[in-house]
C-alpha cells in the first residue's frame, strides 16, 4: 500500500478528499500546510494521521511515513518541494505548473532522474471525461488530422483573492503561469507537438490594483498548418466560471463546451443558465495513474520533459507579449521574429 | 423620399448568390424591375442572369447602363462574382443609385476605396450585406449596449461552415491536373456552397471572413489595429492547389485596448450536425456573454432524413427584412446603414492583414 502526503492544502485538497476512498493500493497519511488547522481539517477528511504547520518539518520528521508526495504548493515552492521530495527518495506528483522556469524544470528533472524516483506532473484537465472523449477521437483516427484548437477559459478574480498565495502573481506566476499553462499543456498534447509560431497579447481589463494580466490571448502554430487559440480570462464576476474546448480536425470535430451543458431554473423572470460537472472522476484517474506508474516502475503519463515543454512555450508567450512580436522554434528554442 | 415610396431595383448580375437580390425584392418597399449585365460576360454569367430574371417575370438586358437608364430604378443590387463588384458599385453610384453588394467587398483595397469615394461623391447610401440582425446578435448588441457585461473588453467569434467544398485535401491523385477554382465554384452551385464565385481564389476568410468581422466591428464599434494570423488549406483539395485558406485564426488587437479573436473555416459537412459552429463570445468588466448565432432553432428529425439535411433550423429569422429595411432607412433619412463603404473597406483592409500575417507568420499592421 503506497503511502501519500499531501504538500498544500488549498481548494483542490478538498477533491482529493472526495476520491480518497477510491484509491486502491494507495492511502494518505499526511498533509502539510502553513495553516495547521488546514492541515488537520484536510488529514481527517484524507484519513491520515498526522498533519502538520511546516512543508520543512513533513520531509525531515516525517519522512518514514510517506513513500510518494502530492505537490500542491503555492507555484513558486513547487522546485524546492520537488527537490526535497527527491532528496530524501520521494516520488513526485507535481501540480503544474511543475516549475516556474524551464532551468528550475530541469533541475528537478534531473533532481528525480539521480534519486531514481517517478516525477508526474498533475494535469487533471486531460483527465476530464470531455477532454478524454476528444483525445480518444483524435487518437483513433475518427477526426483526422488536428487542425483546430479553440479553447475558452473564464475565471473570476478578486482583489480580495491577491492575500492567498496561491491566487497572487508573484507566488503562482500569473494567469499565464497558473491558469494558461495548463491550456498550453492541452494544446502540445492534443497536437502531439510543440508549436513553431506563437503569439501571445496580455491584457489588465479589469482591475488595474491587480498589477498582473488578468486576460490572455496564446495563439499557437503547429507543424502541417495546425493551430490552436487560447482564451484565457480572469474577469469574470466572483464565482463565476466558463470552459469551453472544441477540436475541429479534417474529417469530424468534437465540442467539448459549457454552453452545450446548462440546464435552466426558473425563480421567476427569465431563467437562469445552471452548469452541470463533470464530477471528480478525472482526480481519481489522475491519481491512479501515478500510483500505478510508480507500482510498475513505467513513465507516468505526464512527464516532466511534458511540464517542461508546456513551460517552453508559456515562458516564449511572455516574452511575444512583451515585445508585441512572434515567436518561432528555430533550432529547439523560441526566438522573436 | 417619405417612408411609404417603394424602391426599384436592378440587379446589376446575379451569378452568385440570389439570396441578395430575393431578400431584397422580399422587402415591401423594394420591387425588382430589371437584371442587367455586361454583354461581353461568359454564357454561364448570362444563363444565372436570366434564370434569376425568368424566376421574378422581369427582363434581363445585356448593356448595364441602358438598362439603369430605360428602367427607372433608385437601387442596384450587386451579386456577380467577387472582382467585378465593386465596378458595378462604382457605376451604379455614378448613375446615382444606391447600393446593396454582396460580400466580400472585394479581394482589393483599391477597389474598396473606389466604391467609397463614388459613394460618398454622389451622395448615395451602400450597404454591404451581413447577418448583424440575426436574433442571436441583436441580443448581444442590446445587452452590450445596457451595459449589461459592463464595458466590453474581449470578444471571441467562432465561424465555422459546416460545408464541402469538392473533393477532400489529399484527394489528388498523381499526375492529375489541379482543380480550376472557377469551375469547382460554377459546378458547386447546385448545392449552394458557391461562396467564393470569382476568377481569382479566395480563401474563406476573404469569403465569409465579413460576417464575423462585421459582428466584431458592430459590438465593439472600435477600429482594428493590428492583427496576428495563421492560416492553412486544412480540408479541401480545392483551396490546397489554389493555394488558398479553408481554416483561419485571428488576433485582432484593436482600438480602446479591446482584444479579439476569430477562428473561421469550411471544416466539412461531417463536422458539425448544423450549419456550423457560429458563437460570439463577449467579456467586459462586469460580466460574459456566449451567444450561439443559430439560437433560437428547432430541431426536426425523421426516419429516413437525407444525410445531409439540417436536423436543426433557424427560426425567427428577419435578417433580410431589417437589413433592408435598416437601408430604407438610411435613404429616407439620409443616415448610416448598418455596414457601410468605409466599413466594409475597414473590414477588407483587416481580411487583407490577416491574410498577410498567414503568410508571413508576424503581426501586420491593419492600414
Amino acid at each position: 500500500m503506497m503511502r501519500l502526503a499531501l504538500i498544500g492544502c488549498g481548494e483542490y485538497a478538498e477533491q482529493y478528499a472526495g476520491v480518497a476512498s477510491r484509491l486502491q493500493n494507495a492511502k494518505f497519511t499526511a498533509t502539510a500546510d502553513p495553516d495547521l488547522d488546514r492541515a488537520r481539517q484536510i488529514a481527517q477528511a484524507l484519513g491520515a494521521s498526522i498533519f502538520t504547520g511546516g512543508f520543512d518539518e513533513l520531509f525531515t520528521q516525517h519522512s518514514d511515513a510517506i513513500d510518494a508526495v502530492l505537490i500542491h504548493s503555492t507555484n513558486r515552492l513547487h522546485e524546492r518541494h520537488c527537490q526535497q521530495a527527491a532528496e530524501t527518495g520521494k516520488h513526485v506528483f507535481v501540480e503544474t505548473p511543475l516549475a516556474l522556469s524551464t532551468p528550475a524544470a530541469d533541475a528537478v528533472i534531473e533532481a528525480c532522474q539521480t534519486a531514481g524516483v517517478q516525477l508526474m506532473v498533475g494535469q487533471s484537465s486531460r483527465f476530464l471525461p470531455a477532454v478524454q472523449i476528444v483525445k480518444e477521437s483524435l487518437e483513433i483516427g475518427k477526426l483526422g488530422d488536428p487542425g483546430l484548437l479553440r479553447i475558452h477559459c473564464w475565471q473570476s478574480l478578486e482583489t480580495g483573492d491577491l492575500d492567498q498565495p496561491s491566487r497572487n502573481a508573484e507566488h503562482n506566476g500569473g494567469v499565464l503561469f497558473d491558469q494558461t499553462l495548463r491550456k498550453i499543456d492541452l494544446a502540445n498534447w492534443l497536437f502531439g507537438q510543440l508549436p513553431t509560431e506563437i503569439y501571445a497579447v496580455g491584457r489588465l481589463q479589469s482591475q488595474p490594483q491587480l498589477k498582473q494580466w488578468d486576460s490572455l490571448q496564446v495563439h499557437l502554430g503547429f507543424p502541417q498548418g495546425g493551430m490552436a487559440l487560447i482564451d484565457c480570462s480572469m474577469t469574470l464576476p466572483k464565482g463565476s466560471s466558463y470552459s469551453s474546448l472544441s477540436m475541429i480536425g479534417a474529417q469530424g470535430a468534437a465540442y467539448a463546451d459549457d454552453h452545450h451543458n446548462v440546464q435552466l431554473l426558473y425563480a421567476g423572470g427569465d431563467p437562469s443558465a445552471l452548469k452541470t460537472g463533470q464530477g471528480d472522476g478525472h482526480v481519481l484517474a489522475q491519481l491512479r495513474e501515478f500510483v500505478s506508474a510508480v507500482e510498475q516502475g513505467r513513465d507516468p503519463p505526464i512527464s516532466g520533459r511534458d511540464g517542461r515543454m508546456a513551460l517552453q512555450v508559456a515562458e516564449a508567450a511572455a516574452e511575444s507579449i512583451s515585445a508585441a512580436r512572434a515567436a518561432h522554434l528555430i533550432g529547439g528554442r523560441y526566438e522573436l521574429v | 423620399m417619405n417612408s411609404s415610396e417603394t424602391f426599384r431595383f436592378a440587379v446589376l448580375s446575379v451569378v452568385k448568390h440570389a439570396y441578395v437580390p430575393n431578400g431584397a425584392a422580399a422587402h415591401p418597399r423594394f420591387e425588382p424591375v430589371v437584371v442587367a449585365d455586361d454583354p461581353t460576360m461568359p454564357d454561364w454569367v448570362h444563363e444565372r442572369n436570366q434564370k434569376f430574371a425568368d424566376e421574378h417575370n422581369i427582363p434581363y438586358v445585356q448593356d448595364v447602363e441602358q438598362a439603369i437608364a430605360d428602367f427607372n430604378v433608385q437601387v442596384a443590387v450587386v451579386s456577380s462574382e467577387a472582382e467585378r463588384h465593386c465596378d458595378l458599385s462604382v457605376r451604379a453610384a455614378n448613375a446615382g443609385l444606391h447600393i446593396v453588394q454582396d460580400k466580400p467587398m472585394s479581394t482589393k483595397i483599391s477597389e474598396c476605396d473606389r466604391v467609397a469615394d463614388a459613394v460618398e461623391r454622389n451622395r448615395v447610401k451602400f450597404l454591404l450585406w451581413n447577418r448583424n440582425f440575426l436574433p442571436a446578435v441583436l441580443h448581444a448588441r442590446k445587452v452590450i449596449e445596457s451595459g449589461g457585461i459592463g464595458a466590453l473588453h474581449t470578444i471571441h467569434v467562432d465561424f465555422y461552415f459546416s460545408k464541402d467544398s469538392g473533393p477532400p485535401k489529399g484527394s489528388r491523385k498523381s499526375g492529375d491536373p489541379p482543380i480550376e477554382w472557377l469551375r469547382r465554384q460554377i459546378e458547386a452551385h447546385a448545392d449552394g456552397s458557391d461562396g467564393g464565385v470569382g476568377h481569382e481564389p479566395m480563401g474563406e476568410l476573404q469569403i465569409e471572413g465579413i460576417y464575423p468581422l462585421a459582428y466584431i466591428r458592430m459590438l465593439t464599434g472600435a477600429e482594428v489595429e493590428r492583427v496576428f494570423a495563421r492560416t492553412t488549406a486544412h480540408f479541401h483539395q480545392a483551396n490546397v492547389d489554389n493555394d488558398v485558406d479553408d481554416l483561419a485564426t485571428v488576433t485582432l488587437e484593436m482600438e480602446q485596448g479591446i482584444l479579439a479573436t476569430l477562428c473561421i473555416g469550411r471544416i466539412g459537412a461531417a463536422s458539425h450536425p448544423e450549419i456550423g459552429e457560429i458563437k460570439i463570445h463577449v467579456l467586459g468588466s462586469q460580466g460574459g456573454l456566449v451567444i450561439s448565432e443559430a439560437r433560437p432553432e428547432v430541431g426536426v428529425y425523421y426516419r429516413g432524413q437525407p444525410e445531409r439535411e439540417f436536423r436543426n433550423r433557424q427560426i425567427a429569422i428577419d435578417n433580410d427584412y431589417l437589413l433592408m429595411e435598416n437601408f430604407a432607412c438610411a435613404i429616407d433619412t439620409d443616415g448610416e446603414t448598418i455596414l457601410d463603404a468605409r466599413a466594409g473597406r475597414a473590414i477588407c483592409a483587416t481580411v487583407q492583414a490577416a491574410v498577410d500575417s498567414g503568410r508571413c507568420g508576424r503581426p501586420v499592421a491593419v492600414t
